[in-house]
């Protein structure tokens, strides 16, 4: 298989073959080629050179329908449903079956069997076939998107990081209907940068790397974690958290409180009364479940949505103005969650992502292209931002590097107190583990920040204090050394800890 | 990986890059030229460039404020109707006082004041910018003829007339250094200033941007607030040339400066486009106009001819992006 792009090899010389009723994880960096690979399977892109073979007969797809029909269906991370339409249309739209007469759309014979595929999996009681799908939440517009797959009598489905927004519990439910549809003797290629997840569920892994073949088809019970990592990143991570350089972390138990917040309670009065404070140099995680309000209490400390109550204070003054710009003088900065739709500018090129918010906070009122060159060259080299150069779009860097240009711009203006929200969504191991160290050796100049992340090794492993969140308030403080992820875990669901 | 010289800027790779559509736009309009240079001998004469010049004048002016308001992702559909009420409103102020400061005065300010509206409205108030344009557009067009009662304001002062009629030298129009003038101001402004970089952001990700500590509602405001003057300054120069002002003013114009726009290569999307673009745009409608007349076309066609240069401008740019992501992703 091979795939050209504007003179790049973007893959070359893969292999790849999926047995009936497996499950084939597809791992590698991003950038590695398995989403190419993947589109290429799926009809969305076509392949420059290789054959595609279903059941023995080649067939190069030249379109998705055409995938489709024989029977190779993709769910991409970004969904393809129609956020007005009721999930039985969604599922059924491109069915001619269900239109009467070729165009009129059967709406009840399109429910019905959307009914009998929930009913499938144990879901009829808690979806309705005839409700709007933007009134789904991300877990279940996911188990939307695989009955449409197979409605169409799908024997191959692609899932293209299918959890990367889902909760634990969401996971398994997703894992369940895997494990059913691959009972009946469905084939699914899961791409996905969580190894433990990886494991959990797949019966064999194929790595990429750089466009190339690196492991075939290995069977995941007998491939160790650490050579599964070396093959992904073609070189040892022996420490993804650096662990090992806490020692020349200076002290910050003592360091002066660089960011406090008083009683913040969100717009909804959902996040209520939550106070904690950051020493300069100390990272502070937030933990716990997806919809614990991490992100809204945020989002309320750094003005971006309106509070109903509490004050933020940076060294000890209080940032009076309820305006983001009032919130970034003040020294904060704030990394969001989703780097396509809050973070980046995808239109624009590098040097003007990484400038803007330094731009919007002391710019003066013409540019100087010099001054931004310079600016944004520091933060390729320092942040080892790949890019073929700062006037390339960002939409054409990978996750990775794109999250680098995202922490990149707010680093550029220096804050006091920076707040990151999910900073490796998406991003593969070997940027994770360069942003890990960005993060630290922020800390050790003497930075405050605050962490939120869904991953508990990940917030086991950066921090030093964890709070963990649950139904909109905090359950639990608790300090490097205490942390397991037991009991992370644990505050998340049930416990709160005792006062 | 990165070894220092790539990653520097080479000036000429960027401007390939950055204006690419401006520049084969240049290339059709520059094939255009010289065609019809040798389909008509008075094509390429002084006097006849002239001629287009001072008939896109107004037109020129409306699309700066147009391209302006796209970048951002919105829309201004009163431009015309606004450069009608401020024209008509300066003009009988004028016509009353005599007094040309005042009168240039007013219309700027009636312009300013309607783009403010819009600005607040679809900035502030976050209401669809199609659908505030379409209403000031009928606002303004009726106000124009209440207040007119749909008479002509003439008889103003001699000098009023220097925008439009008066000659540097003798020889060359004061309106053309003017509109010149103003690409030049703008194009500096949307391209080496915050303001114009801001509102790149804004019209590609408007909350991206606002996280970043952009103040977007403001930004948006001031886009409007820039193509309402601009209306003022269109409303000048047609009735300081035409040396009086007549209620149907600028109607109809608010098409031609959005077709300007898009054929520069100015997306309706928002987020891209340049004012490079739209000055190709805006000479080569007024070009091809003004050939069809000179060759002696039936008027008729004339819309045809435009309609389909827009069409055939949006289809080259999909193509080209169809073809981008072909090779790119």
């Amino acid at each position: 298989m091979k795939k050209v792009f504007s003179g790049v090899v973007a893959i070359e010389g893969i292999d790849f073959e999926l047995r009936q009723g497996e499950v084939h994880a597809l791992m590698g960096e991003n950038g590695a080629g398995k989403s190419t690979l993947s589109k290429i399977i799926a009809g969305i892109y076509q392949s420059d050179g290789g054959e595609l073979k279903v059941n023995g007969k080649v067939e190069n797809f030249a379109s998705v329908r055409e995938a489709v029909d024989h029977g190779v269906s993709i769910v991409t991370q970004e969904f393809s449903l129609l956020p007005d339409l009721s999930i039985a249309e969604n599922i059924f739209l491109a069915d001619k079956k269900y239109y009467k007469g070729g165009f009129l759309a059967d709406k009840k014979a399109m429910a019905a069997q959307t009914y009998s595929l929930l009913a499938l999996f144990g879901m009829e009681k808690t979806i309705d076939p005839y409700a709007k799908v933007s009134r789904l939440s991300v877990a279940q517009m996911q188990v939307i998107e695989i009955l449409k797959a197979v409605s169409t009598q799908a024997r191959v489905i692609i899932l293209d990081e299918p959890t990367a927004s889902l909760s634990v519990k969401e996971i398994e439910i997703l894992f369940g209907i895997v494990r059913k549809l691959k009972a009946e003797g469905v084939g699914f290629i899961i791409v996905s940068h969580k190894i433990n997840e990886i494991y959990e569920i797949s019966d064999r892994i194929t790595v990429l790397r750089d466009g190339r073949l690196i492991l075939k088809g290995v069977e995941t019970a007998s491939l160790a974690q650490d050579e599964l990592i070396r093959a992904m990143v073609g070189r040892e991570v022996e420490d993804l958290y650096g662990a090992g350089s806490t020692g020349e972390k200076p002290d910050w138990t003592h360091a002066p409180v660089a960011f406090e917040a008083r009683g913040i309670t969100d717009q909804n009065n959902y996040v209520r009364d939550i106070s904690f404070q950051v020493r300069q140099g100390e990272i502070v995680g937030f933990s716990g479940l997806v919809g614990a309000g991490r992100t809204e209490l945020m989002r309320a400390i750094f003005n971006v949505d309106p509070r109903s109550g509490g004050q933020v204070l940076i060294d000890g003054q209080e940032i009076t103005g309820r305006s983001i710009k009032a919130s970034v003088a003040a020294g904060l900065g704030f990394v969001p969650e989703d780097r396509k739709t809050e973070g980046l500018i995808q239109e624009l090129s590098v040097l003007k992502n990484v400038g803007l918010a330094k731009l919007a906070a002391r710019g003066g009122a013409v540019l100087n292209r010099r001054a931004e060159e310079a600016d944004c060259n520091e933060m390729v080299r320092r942040m080892e931002i790949k890019t073929a150069n700062i006037d390339l779009l960002v939409k054409n860097l990978s996750g990775g590097n794109q999250q680098k240009v995202l922490l990149a711009k707010w680093i550029l203006l220096d804050p006091k107190v920076l707040i990151i929200d999910e900073p490796t969504r998406g991003v593969d191991i070997g940027a994770k583990s360069d942003i890990y160290a960005i993060l630290r050796s922020l800390a050790a100049r003497g930075m405050a920040i605050i962490l939120v992340s869904s991953e508990i090794p990940e917030v086991m492993g950066v921090c030093d204090t964890i709070y963990v969140m649950r139904e909109g308030r905090v359950t639990a403080r608790l300090t490097a050394q205490e942390a397991t992820e037991e009991k992370i875990g644990y505050y998340s669901t049930i416990g709160v800890e005792k006062a | 990986m990165n070894k220092e010289h790539s990653l520097q800027g080479g000036m000429g790779r960027r401007i390939a890059g950055e204006y690419k559509t401006e520049l084969s736009m240049l290339a059709i309009f520059a094939v255009f030229f010289v065609v019809l240079s040798f389909a008509s001998p008075y094509f390429l004469t002084t006097q006849n460039i002239m001629n287009v010049m001072s008939q896109v004048s107004s037109t020129a002016l409306l699309a700066i404020g147009m391209t302006i308001v796209i970048i951002t992702s919105g829309i201004d559909l009163s431009v015309g109707a606004t450069l009608g009420l401020s024209g008509m409103v300066g003009c009988m102020v004028l016509m009353n006082t005599q007094n040309v400061i005042l009168g240039v005065a007013v219309i700027l300010v009636i312009g300013m004041l309607v783009g403010l509206v819009n600005g607040v409205l679809i900035g502030y108030l976050q209401l669809p910018a199609f659908i505030v344009t379409l209403g000031t557009m009928q606002i303004c067009r009726s106000l124009d003829y209440v207040i007119s009662n749909a008479n002509t304001a003439s008889k103003f002062p001699e000098v009023y007339s220097v925008l439009g009629k008066g000659k540097i030298g003798g020889f060359f129009p004061v309106y053309i250094l003017f509109i010149f003038g103003m690409f030049a101001i703008f194009i500096w402004i949307m391209g080496k200033t915050k303001f114009g970089r801001f509102l790149y952001a804004i019209g590609s990700n408007a909350e991206s941007a606002r996280l970043t500590g952009i103040n977007v509602k403001f930004n948006i405001m001031m886009a409007y607030v820039i193509s309402g003057l601009m209306c003022g300054l269109a409303a000048w120069i047609m009735t300081s040339r035409l040396m009086a002002c007549d209620a149907t003013y600028g109607d109809g114009m608010e098409m031609d400066a959005i077709a300007a726009a898009v054929i520069g290569g100015t997306s309706m999307s928002g987020g891209k486009g340049t004012l490079w673009g739209t000055v190709i745009g805006v000479f080569l409608v007024g070009f091809l106009r003004n050939a069809l007349n000179i060759l002696g076309v039936n008027p008729y066609w004339q819309g045809t001819a435009i309609g389909a240069v827009i069409v055939v401008a949006v289809l080259a740019e999909k193509l080209s992006k169809l073809k981008v992501r072909k090779t790119t992703k």
